[in-house]
């Protein structure tokens, strides 16, 4: 089964002009100007798109089957990390993520590595927030703990 | 003449020296991280040159902003990152050079392709600078809108197999540009009530969410061993002095694309709003359209790399030519160093040529001994970033970059809605690159929306003052104009000629 | 388990210490550095400004100033984190009228009430100025006027922004003078400065300090003040004229709204201390700064009749 890229891209342009069409509310001649002529272009294009899928279309390698355990893993833990940084702070989120993400890439999981990723994640973490919040005054979001 | 002698010698002072090879590795540093720009390593370094005479600042100034830009290069040959937006380009054949192999080479190419750029760039400020100046001011809103109508042409260099997704794709970038608050009218669009929306989408956190997250989960896929397999030295057994010469030899072999690209950057860098973002895209494109062989380019050609790294190097120096002559900061760096010599009591504009010209002189010059300086440390460092990017095991690659890019896009603005943002981006990134859009339509457009949009309106505001009634005949009346919409022209018309070209050839 | 308790030990660890040093914290007022966010571009006026406050600022507060950016949205993105910001005072951030009051009553979602900003003081204006090129046809805001009458709408002026002092303020002088030009925003006061080099717009509706900055390219016509501003004793004010229109920006600094009184008049002190230095004061009004004071108290007041004054304008904005 190859997957019909220019099917999706299509749907995927239409859709981000739907969503941005949504969005338009009563803003002045000026503020619309431009994103009204822009919008209606990427919708046409979407629509080509999906006539070209039915005429001529151009066929990809099915992507998402593509995507073993580690992939997800990392893909999955990159999403935790971003949205709990905001809540538990991004010390705690991102030493917690490194080791995670170290843990579920090791092909062998014993304590030895392990230890070696938190090492590897608390050292690069602090290195990294020491450096920023003490030199170059950029504070990263806290949360609970700090 | 004196004056120029006097400002050499004065750049080549002990004491300057030193500074340079003290600051240069921090800039690659700032730069080399994506999301962490010249212009913040720049606004970091400034309060402390008020502690310092005006020269030694400035001169401080010139070395982090080179070693920046310079630095920016290093993820994008390494981990097909930019890391400023000034190495966009870089990543097209950087990257799959690095994948060949040839890692190594491909950063000593830019080495000698970033002194020549320095070189000309520095050239044309010093003696050029004025006209250059004037130049530039002849271009009002309708012209910048012309401008990025002529950018938007070169999507089709970019596109990769499907010129119709590069389109689309530049189409979506340009939509995404306009979240945030309306240049013109101030309404505030697209934000889908999130306040942090109103400053619109941080360009910084696209290209990292776009060029390096997909990379990243393409990386985990195959965890065990190391990421870069393959090296040049030991392979192909020469050595150092092999791939020193490769490089050397990639970067001279073809004189014009570097001369063309440097030119192409100073321009591009006088152009107030206009930085090396756009320059090193629009050089890729134009080496490509003059090669006999443009199949090659994104598959590791050394003359793309050539080409941008060349090219924002001269923007350096171009995005000052408006700072010194008429007093205007043309550029973000630009903004900052006003800040500080106006806080040094030196007013920028006309004056520095006249009052303080033995400053602005040594200033200028101290552009090409920063850029020699840093390209010498340059080559040293990024070996190294070679070394620890090979030597580490994927499974510690992967969440270290991903460390990266989170601190990168937070630290562009301070803003965790960047980083949120850039996930987001790099989620489609994967989705999209696998459905065959490239990434470098997408910022194209990211990149030009604003300029494109501001143009416009801008324009048309001015039209209709002009020509009540009929606004539109603004941007096609004004001789500047004109020109821009012929370039524009060919320039859409070229991959059809180029086509045709082709073909005859093949029969 | 063994590792778990080595994880649990070490974030126990951090907790302690960092519970240790926020306690110490709240001894006394500035215990530690004090963080101060600019909301604009570094190189901008804010930018400016903070900088050359940051030295003074620290010898009277004895620590060490913090500047930091949160650019984005005309400020609005800085401001928006105002109320959510821990009320002790250690994060000052830069805020500007007309803006925080205009962009509440214009925007949806703008994150931020006016009132949700506590304003420490208002220690600075730049007053609008109307200018044309040096070579420029109009010698005088008479000969200005005239044309404008002649001519409606042919007149552009560059200025800051939308719903910025020099839009309201073109708008305000169109109705004094009734004439009709046209405002042309940029992003940015020096954003505007190459189109009018350039003789893209006839001329700007900017801040006096751009003219002090441009003297040789740019010929004031008129001021928006009350009275003649020291720097330019030559330039007539628009009331003199006889336009009724006085506009112009005010900086100052705002904290989180539950602040403790100590804290804000301590920094308004501060402020005003680092005012009146002699030095300090010489170098703002060089660059075309005008110094005001407003302390925490004056300044609701004052932030209150501006509401009101912006208000009205943006209903006649409305009308067109």
């Amino acid at each position: 089964m190859m997957l019909n890229s220019d099917l999706y891209g299509g749907l995927i342009m239409l859709a981000f002009a739907g969503m941005f069409w949504l969005q338009m509310g009563d803003f002045t001649k000026f503020g619309l100007m431009f994103p009204k002529v822009i919008i209606a272009l990427l919708a046409f294009l979407g629509v080509v798109m999906i006539v070209k899928a039915k005429v001529k279309p151009q066929y990809m390698k099915p992507f998402l089957k593509d995507i073993n355990k580690y992939m997800a893993a990392t893909m999955i833990w990159s999403l935790l990390w971003v949205l709990s940084a905001s809540y538990v702070g991004f010390f705690v989120a991102s030493v917690v993520s490194m080791w995670a993400i170290q843990w579920f890439l090791s092909s062998e999981r014993n304590l030895k590595i392990s230890a070696i990723s938190l090492a590897v994640a608390i050292g690069s973490v602090f290195v990294i927030y020491y450096v920023f919040t003490k030199y170059l005054y950029i504070f990263f979001p806290e949360g609970f703990l700090f | 003449m004196d004056i120029f002698l006097e400002a050499f010698l004065n750049v080549l002072s002990i004491k300057n020296i030193i500074a340079m090879t003290l600051l240069i590795p921090l800039g690659m540093m700032a730069g080399a991280l994506p999301g962490f720009t010249a212009t913040m390593a720049v606004a970091i370094l400034v309060p402390f040159t008020f502690a310092m005479n005006p020269i030694m600042g400035l001169i401080c100034v010139s070395a982090v902003y080179c070693a920046a830009i310079y630095g920016g290069a290093f993820p994008a040959i390494l981990i097909n990152t930019p890391g400023t937006p000034s190495s966009i380009a870089t990543c097209f054949d950087g990257y799959p050079m690095t994948l060949q192999g040839r890692a190594q080479e491909a950063l000593f190419t830019i080495a000698f392709a970033s002194l020549v750029g320095g070189f000309i760039g520095t050239i044309g400020l010093i003696a050029f600078s004025l006209p250059l100046a004037k130049i530039a001011l002849k271009f009002g809103p309708p012209e910048y809108f012309w401008v990025s109508i002529f950018g938007l042409t070169i999507i089709a260099g970019l596109s990769g197999d499907s010129l119709l997704k590069g389109i689309a794709g530049g189409v979506l970038g340009l939509l995404i540009s306009t979240i945030g608050i309306a240049p013109v009218g101030g309404d505030v669009r697209f934000t889908f009530g999130i306040a942090s929306f109103q400053g619109g989408v941080e360009l910084i956190s696209v290209l990292i969410g776009f060029f390096c997250i997909p990379e990243v989960f393409k990386m985990a896929k195959d965890p065990v061993g190391s990421y870069l397999k393959s090296t040049n030295i030991g392979h192909e057994g020469g050595g150092y002095r092999e791939v020193i010469y490769k490089g050397f030899k990639n970067a001279f072999t073809d004189t014009i694309n570097l001369v063309r690209s440097s030119i192409i950057g100073l321009f591009v860098g006088i152009l107030p709003g206009a930085g090396g973002n756009i320059a090193n895209l629009i050089a890729y494109n134009e080496t490509k359209r003059a090669s006999k062989d443009p199949e090659s380019f994104g598959k590791g050609n050394p003359q793309g790399i050539v080409a941008t790294e060349s090219a924002d190097k001269a923007t350096i120096m171009g995005s000052f030519v408006p700072l010194l002559t008429l007093g205007v900061p043309g550029s973000p760096v630009a903004a900052v160093v006003y800040g500080a010599l106006m806080i040094q009591g030196l007013n920028p504009g006309p004056e520095l040529f006249t009052k303080h010209a033995e400053i602005t002189y040594t200033f200028m010059m101290s552009f090409f001994v920063a850029m020699a300086l840093t390209v010498l440390i340059g080559m040293f460092a990024g070996v190294l970033f070679y070394q620890i990017i090979m030597r580490l095991p994927v499974r510690v690659l992967v969440p270290a970059i991903l460390l990266l890019t989170i601190v990168g896009s937070y630290a562009v603005r301070n803003n965790y809605m960047d980083v949120i943002f850039m996930l987001a981006s790099g989620y489609l990134g994967y989705v999209l690159s696998n459905l065959g859009f490239s990434p470098g339509p997408v910022v194209l457009g990211l990149v030009l929306g604003p300029i494109a949009e501001k143009g416009l309106v801008q324009g048309f505001l001015m039209g209709n003052s002009m020509f009540p009634g009929t606004p539109w005949l603004i941007f096609f009346t004004r001789p500047i104009s004109i020109v821009l919409i012929v370039i524009s022209v060919i320039s859409a018309l070229w991959p059809i000629y180029a086509a045709r070209r082709r073909r005859r050839a093949a029969l | 388990m063994k590792r778990f308790m080595t994880g649990l030990a070490i974030v126990l660890l951090f907790v302690a210490v960092f519970g240790v040093f926020g306690m110490m914290a709240e001894a006394a007022y500035p215990e530690r550095p004090i963080t101060y966010v600019i909301a604009f571009n570094p190189g901008g006026e804010s930018d400016i400004t903070a900088r050359a406050q940051q030295p003074y600022l620290e010898k009277v507060l004895g620590t060490q100033i913090i500047i930091t950016y949160k650019i984005g949205g005309g400020g609005a993105v800085a401001w928006s984190e105002v109320p959510r910001m821990r009320p002790d005072g250690y994060t000052i951030v830069g805020h500007n009228i007309p803006h925080i009051i205009l962009q509440p009553l214009q925007r949806k979602d703008t994150g931020y009430k006016t009132t949700d900003l506590k304003t420490v003081c208002w220690f600075q204006a730049t007053p609008n100025i109307l200018v044309v090129p040096v070579d420029s046809q109009f010698k005088t805001l008479e000969d200005f006027v005239k044309y404008a009458k002649e001519h409606p709408g042919q007149i552009t002026l560059g200025g800051s922004g939308s719903y910025s002092a020099n839009h309201l303020g073109t708008v305000e002088f169109n109705e004094a003078a009734g004439i009709e030009t046209t405002y042309i925003p940029f992003t940015g006061s020096g954003d505007a400065v190459p189109a009018f080099l350039g003789g893209h717009v006839t001329g700007l509706m900017t801040y006096t300090t751009m003219v002090a900055n441009y003297r040789e390219q740019m010929r004031p016509l008129a001021v928006a003040t009350e009275e003649r501003v020291s720097i330019f004793p030559d330039v007539p004010t628009f009331k003199e004229l006889g336009y009724d229109y006085v506009e112009g920006a005010y900086r100052g600094i705002c904290v989180s709204p539950k602040t403790p009184d100590e804290i804000v008049n301590k920094l308004a002190d501060a402020f005003k201390q680092v005012n009146e230095t002699p030095e300090f004061k010489e170098m703002m009004e060089a660059m075309g700064f005008q110094m005001v004071f407003y302390g925490p108290e004056e300044s609701e007041k004052f932030v209150e009749d501006r509401v009101e004054y912006y208000k009205s304008i943006l209903d006649k904005l409305e009308m067109k």
